[in-house]
C-alpha cells in the first residue's frame, strides 16, 4: 500500500488530471448501468477528492464541477429510460437543486482539503526550514536497512558529490564515524578533503515507528583551524614577549655591566697610579688585579644572559585607548588563565582619556603582570584565584592601572617602585620582568609600583600620563 | 697634618665591588675613604665636622641617593655630593644637580676625571668650612650686618633696617670684612655664596 502511494506521488499532474477524468466516467458508468434507484453520487467524492490534493483547489473545484454535471446529465438519461423516475423529482427545479447541494458539498471538501494540505506543507517547511538552515549535515537513518529516511541539503551537498543519497553506508564510506559517537560527540578526520567533523548521533523512534538514528555532522575544520591559530599566536606571542623582554633585558643589564666595569677601571687604574708613583706593594696590587679579574667575570656572566638579545624596539608612542589594550591583554591572558583556575575580572572605567603610549609595550606591561599574579596564586585554593584589571582616572589626573591577584604577595621590601633586579619568586624566573615593566613605564613618564592587598596578594598599580591637548 | 684631620672621602654604593674598587682607586691618590653599603648607614657613620665629599650612586634600594640628598639637606649638612649615575640616570642627575648636588658622573667613568672631581669637591667643601669658621668669629650684630651687605642694601638703609646709626654699620661693615679676610664687596659675597648653608634665616 505504501509502495502504492509511493508510486502515486510520483506521477505527474497531466498523470492525476486523466486519472481522475478515468474514475469519474467509471463511476458515471456505473451509476447509469445500475439505474438512479442507486444513488452513487457519494462516490464521486473519491475523484474530486484526490484530484483536488494532488493538483489543488482550482483543479478540485473543476472535478466537482464535472462530477456534478456528469451526475446530472447520469439521472437525465436515467429518467428518459425510466420515465417513473421523475416521480423523484416532481420538478426538475428540485433536481437542479440537488446538484446545487452535490457541488457545494464537493467545493466545501475541496476548499477544506486545500487548506489542510497547506497547513500540512507549512508544518513540514517549518521543520525542513529548520534543518536546511544548520550548518550541520543532518540525517536520519533506519538502524536496520541503513535507508536514509531523511537528509538536508547540506548533507547532500557535502557527501553526495553529485548521486543523490539512499544510504547511510555512502557516507560512512567516506567517514568513519566514530565507535562511541552515541550520544557524545567524537571527532572524524576526513583525509580526503581534508576537513575535521564532529559527529553526533542520537537513536530515535521514527514517524512509523522504526528505529532509527539521527546523525548531525558539524564541519568544525575551521574551529580545528582557529584553535590552531590561536595556538600558534600563542606560541608567537610568547616569543615576541620573550623578544621585547630580551629586548628591554638588554638596557637593563647594560645598567648592569656597568657595575663590574667600573670596578675594573677603578682596579687596574688604581695600580697604574701606584706603579707610576713608584708607590707600590706587589701583594696590594696583586689582590687589586684579582679582584678587577673576577670582576670582569661579572661582566661576562651578564653578557651571558644577553646572549640571545637580538633587537631593541624604539617606543611609538600614540594615541592609546588604555582600556582597549587592557581588554586586549586580558584576552590573550585568557587561555593561560583558565589553565589555572584563575578567573579575571574587568573593572574598566566607562570613559578614559586618551593616553599616549606604545600599545605593544604597554600591552606587554600589563601580560607580564598579569602572568606574574597568575603564577603567584598558585598555592591559592582554586576558588578564591581572582585576577582584576582595573583602570581609573586618579585623584593626580593620571590613567591607573591596577592589576590585582590572590596570589602569594611580595615581601615587603618590594613594595613601592624599586625593584631588585634578578630578584624572582619563581624557579625559573631571570628577575627581570618588572625591572623591564618599570622602564617601559618610565618611557611612558608613567609610573610602576606595587602595594600588598589587606587580604591576599598584591597590587600593581600603572599610571599613565594623560595626553595633553 | 694630623691624620684625622684630613677630609674624608665617603663612597656610598650598594655594589660590594664598586665600593672597594672605588676605595682602591682614590687612595691611590692618597685620598682618606669611607665607604657605606646604603644611605642608611652613611647617615648613621656621618660625622658633620669632618671635613670630606660624598660620591653617592644615584640608585639604592631602600633609600636612594637622591633621597639622602634630600635628607641632607634637611639636616643642613652641606657636604658637596658626585652623584654616580648608570645608564639613562642622566635626566635624573641633572636633577640632582639642580637641587644642589656638586656634580655627577656616569659609569663606567674615567679614573683621572673622577679624581679631579674628587679633588675640587674637595677643595670647595674646604672653601666652605673656612668660611664657615670666619662666620663663627663674627658677632651676631656682625652677622646681621653681612647679610644686608650681600644682599645690597645701603649702609643708610641697613642702618635704618636694624634701627642703628649709619656709623656704628660703617664699623661693623669694616670688621666683618677684616674678620672674613676680604678686602672688596665682591669676595665677600664669594665667600658667603661658597659657605652655602650656614646663613642667618
Amino acid at each position: 500500500m505504501t509502495r502504492f502511494i509511493k508510486y502515486l506521488s510520483r506521477q505527474s499532474r497531466i498523470f492525476y488530471f486523466a486519472l481522475g477524468l478515468a474514475l469519474i466516467v467509471v463511476i458515471a458508468l456505473s451509476d447509469y448501468i445500475t439505474g438512479h434507484e442507486l444513488d452513487l453520487s457519494v462516490l464521486y467524492l473519491g475523484p474530486v477528492c484526490f484530484i483536488s490534493w494532488m493538483l489543488g483547489r482550482t483543479s478540485g473545484i473543476v472535478f466537482s464541477v464535472l462530477a456534478v454535471a456528469a451526475w446530472f446529465a447520469n439521472d437525465r438519461l436515467t429518467g428518459h429510460l425510466f420515465p417513473h423516475a421523475f416521480l423523484l423529482y416532481p420538478h426538475s427545479l428540485l433536481h437542479m437543486w440537488k446538484a446545487l447541494v452535490l457541488l457545494a458539498t464537493w467545493i466545501i471538501f475541496v476548499l477544506v482539503l486545500d487548506k489542510l494540505k497547506v497547513a500540512l506543507a507549512h508544518a513540514d517547511e517549518r521543520f525542513a526550514t529548520v534543518l536546511e538552515g544548520l550548518h550541520e549535515a543532518v540525517y536520519v537513518v533506519d538502524r536496520n536497512s541503513g535507508e536514509l529516511l531523511y537528509l538536508n541539503h547540506r548533507c547532500q551537498d557535502t557527501f553526495g558529490a553529485g548521486v543523490a543519497l539512499t544510504s547511510s553506508r555512502q557516507i560512512e564510506a567516506q567517514l568513519q564515524p566514530p565507535a562511541h559517537a552515541d550520544g557524545r560527540g567524537g571527532e572524524v578526520y576526513d583525509t580526503a578533503h581534508q576537513r575535521w567533523y564532529l559527529f553526533h548521533t542520537r537513536p530515535l523512534r521514527w514517524v512509523d515507528g522504526r528505529d532509527v538514528r539521527l546523525v548531525a555532522i558539524t564541519d568544525i575544520t575551521d574551529r580545528k583551524q582557529a584553535e590552531e591559530l590561536s595556538r600558534q599566536q600563542q606560541e608567537k606571542l610568547q616569543q615576541t614577549s620573550h623578544l621585547i623582554t630580551v629586548g628591554h633585558m638588554a638596557s637593563t643589564l647594560a645598567h648592569e655591566i656597568n657595575q663590574p666595569l667600573a670596578a675594573i677601571v677603578n682596579y687596574t687604574m688604581g695600580c697604574v697610579r701606584r706603579m707610576r708613583a713608584g708607590n707600590w706593594d706587589a701583594q696590594e696590587l696583586l689582590a687589586a688585579m684579582e679582584k678587577a679579574g673576577a670582576q670582569a667575570e661579572r661582566a661576562g656572566r651578564i653578557i651571558q644572559r644577553v646572549r640571545e638579545l637580538v633587537r631593541k624596539r624604539e617606543p611609538q608612542l600614540v594615541d592609546c585607548d588604555i582600556n582597549g589594550v587592557i581588554v586586549n591583554a586580558a584576552g590573550l591572558i585568557e587561555i593561560n588563565a583558565e589553565k589555572n583556575n584563575v578567573r579575571i575580572k574587568l573593572e574598566l572605567a566607562a570613559e578614559l582619556p586618551v593616553a599616549l603610549a606604545d600599545g605593544v609595550m604597554f600591552e606587554q606591561v600589563i601580560l607580564n603582570i598579569a602572568r606574574n599574579g597568575i603564577e603567584s596564586m598558585r598555592e591559592t585554593p582554586p576558588h578564591e584565584r581572582e585576577l582584576t584589571m582595573r583602570s581609573r582616572l586618579n585623584q593626580g589626573g593620571a590613567i591607573e592601572i591596577e592589576i590585582a591577584d590572590t596570589g602569594c604577595g611580595i615581601p615587603a621590601a618590594m613594595t613601592g617602585t624599586s625593584f631588585e633586579p634578578f630578584f624572582t619568586t619563581k624557579p625559573d624566573g631571570l628577575g627581570m620582568g618588572l625591572n623591564i615593566c618599570r622602564s617601559i613605564m618610565e618611557l611612558h613618564h608613567g609610573q610602576l609600583w606595587a602595594t600588598r592587598n589587606s587580604g591576599r596578594g598584591s597590587t600593581f598599580h600603572l599610571a599613565l600620563p594623560v595626553k595633553q591637548t | 697634618m694630623n691624620d684625622l684631620d684630613r677630609p674624608l672621602v665617603y663612597v656610598v654604593d650598594d655594589d660590594e665591588a664598586l665600593r672597594d674598587s672605588l676605595r682602591w682607586l682614590l687612595e691611590s691618590a692618597g685620598h682618606r675613604v669611607a665607604t657605606c653599603a646604603g644611605a642608611e648607614a652613611f647617615l648613621a657613620t656621618y660625622a658633620a665636622e669632618q671635613g670630606g665629599c660624598l660620591l653617592l650612586d644615584i640608585r639604592m634600594p631602600g633609600m636612594s641617593g637622591l633621597e639622602l640628598q634630600d635628607e641632607l639637606k634637611r639636616r643642613g649638612h652641606a657636604i658637596p655630593i658626585v652623584f654616580i649615575t648608570g645608564h639613562g640616570d642622566v635626566p635624573m642627575a641633572v636633577n640632582a644637580v639642580k637641587k644642589g648636588a656638586f656634580e655627577f658622573i656616569e659609569k663606567p667613568f674615567n679614573a683621572q676625571a673622577l679624581l679631579v672631581l674628587i679633588d675640587r669637591a674637595l677643595d670647595i667643601d674646604a672653601e666652605a668650612r673656612r668660611a664657615a669658621a670666619r662666620f663663627g668669629r663674627l658677632t651676631k650684630r656682625e652677622r646681621e650686618v653681612m647679610d644686608c651687605i650681600v644682599a645690597g642694601k645701603r649702609n643708610q638703609d641697613i642702618a635704618a633696617e636694624l634701627s642703628i646709626s649709619i656709623k656704628t654699620v660703617e664699623a661693623h661693615r669694616a670688621a666683618v670684612m677684616w674678620k672674613m679676610g676680604v678686602d672688596s664687596l665682591a669676595g665677600l659675597v664669594k665667600l658667603v655664596h661658597s659657605a652655602g648653608a650656614p646663613r642667618r634665616k
